[in-house]
């Protein structure tokens, strides 16, 4: 492998930090730098899930302190996203899903493309809930500091959300990213918390995926002692910073750097596939 | 407990800076971990190479595995990494034990027990055994 140790450990930095504040894990930037440096794309993957794991906990640090999470959501999606990502890592130790990658690419465009025409502002939450998502509870508020004043929401279409995080555990397992992103849309745009709900929840489910990943990924042998180490310290420091900026951010900034993200992704999904 | 004093305890418990606490202290412990493994490589000037993969059918085996070279030169920086990559994985997995025990013993919320208890069974067969 033809990087520096020093330049990895400054990219998990970025990696953790980027992925604190957008709710994703650490792939989006570690595998294409990785698998660039001549690393194996499944160890690249294997690599990424630690990093995913160091950022989520870092930042339900912060997120738990201030009562952001929804913890009856989570209860309810954890189920869906272990079961989703113990299929996806079992794919990638035995192959790539390649189709899967072009498709979510697409998704994750389009869906940025909708973000930039609806423009900024507080998401509106549910008027009504369903009877599911009332015998769920998910429902609760918080205290925003950007906006400065206590928000309650209430989430709906949970027999929606369950499916939808499957499958992103199911991309997250096979692709090593991609699956995180999708939980932050599925729980902000379909059961429709407010994105800081929606950010710090999915960072519990995330770290769920990136586990069994990691678990299934270490009893394959993919994962590099060295890599591991400096990556696991970089992310951890990156998202530590991160997650304290994201309880003051507005909610138009942090919008807007999801959407940055969506677009990556995006396009690094579809461009993997056409290489 | 009696019933009133138990609804005014409920009201008062909040776990969520409990989960908080947990995570961090994990965390603070997996970096001080691995920190402290890549400094003895540096100080011996005795670093793991790249590409040495790690293999384990469980997180104890894991461990287990590395005092089968007790006397290697490598023995504590390899040691001190793994146990920090242990002690990593197995932080979200303490939350999801913490969350069961919340919504089981405090909440007594069936449904959300039932969730909790799937997801702890299926971790702790994945992680801790070598079944999978």
């Amino acid at each position: 492998m033809v990087m520096p140790i020093a330049l990895l450990f400054l990219m998990s930095v970025l990696a953790g930090f980027v992925g604190s504040i957008g709710g994703v894990g650490g792939g989006i930037i570690l595998i294409p730098i990785l698998t660039l440096a001549g690393v194996d794309i499944k160890q690249a993957i294997a690599v990424s899930t630690i990093s995913t794991i160091a950022i989520s906990v870092s930042a339900t640090t912060t997120y738990l302190r201030r009562h952001m999470p929804n913890l009856n959501a989570d209860a309810f999606l954890a189920v869906f996203a272990l079961a989703g990502a113990w299929i996806g890592a079992l794919i990638t130790v035995a192959s790539t899903w390649r189709t899967l990658s072009f498709a979510c690419g697409i998704i994750f465009l389009v869906y940025g493309l909708l973000l930039l025409r609806k423009g900024g502002g507080l998401r509106t939450s549910a008027v009504s809930q369903d009877a599911f998502s009332k015998w769920l509870r998910i429902s609760g508020s918080y205290y925003d500091d950007a906006e400065g004043r206590t928000i309650a929401y209430q989430g709906t279409r949970s027999f929606l959300v369950g499916p939808l995080v499957f499958f992103a555990g199911l991309i997250s397992g096979s692709l090593g990213f991609g699956g995180s992103g999708l939980v932050v849309l599925t729980n902000q745009e379909v059961l429709g918390l407010p994105i800081k709900v929606a950010l710090s929840t999915s960072h519990l489910i995330i770290a769920i995926m990136a586990l069994v990943g990691a678990e299934i990924y270490l009893e394959a042998g993919l994962l590099d002692s060295t890599l591991t180490t400096v990556v696991l310290f970089g992310a951890s420091l990156g998202a530590l910073v991160g997650a304290r900026l994201l309880v003051h951010l507005e909610n138009r900034i942090i919008r807007a750097i999801l959407m940055a993200l969506l677009f990556i992704f995006g396009i690094e999904m579809i461009f993997r596939e056409i290489r | 407990m009696k019933r009133s004093n138990r609804v005014m305890w409920l009201a008062r418990f909040d776990i969520e800076p409990i989960l908080s606490s947990t995570s961090r202290n994990g965390l603070l412990l997996s970096v001080a971990l691995v920190g402290a493994g890549l400094f003895i490589q540096w100080v011996t000037r005795n670093p793991m190479p790249l590409g040495h993969l790690i293999r384990a059918g469980s997180l104890p085996l894991l461990i287990l595995a590395d005092f089968q070279h007790v006397d290697s030169p490598s023995f504590l920086p390899q040691l001190l990494t793994h146990l920090g990559i242990v002690v990593l994985i197995s932080t979200p997995y303490l939350r999801v034990a913490l969350s069961f025990i919340y919504f089981s013993w405090i909440e007594r919320d069936l449904k959300h027990s039932l969730f909790t208890g799937l997801v702890l069974i299926l971790l702790t067969i994945l992680l801790f055994t070598n079944l999978v």
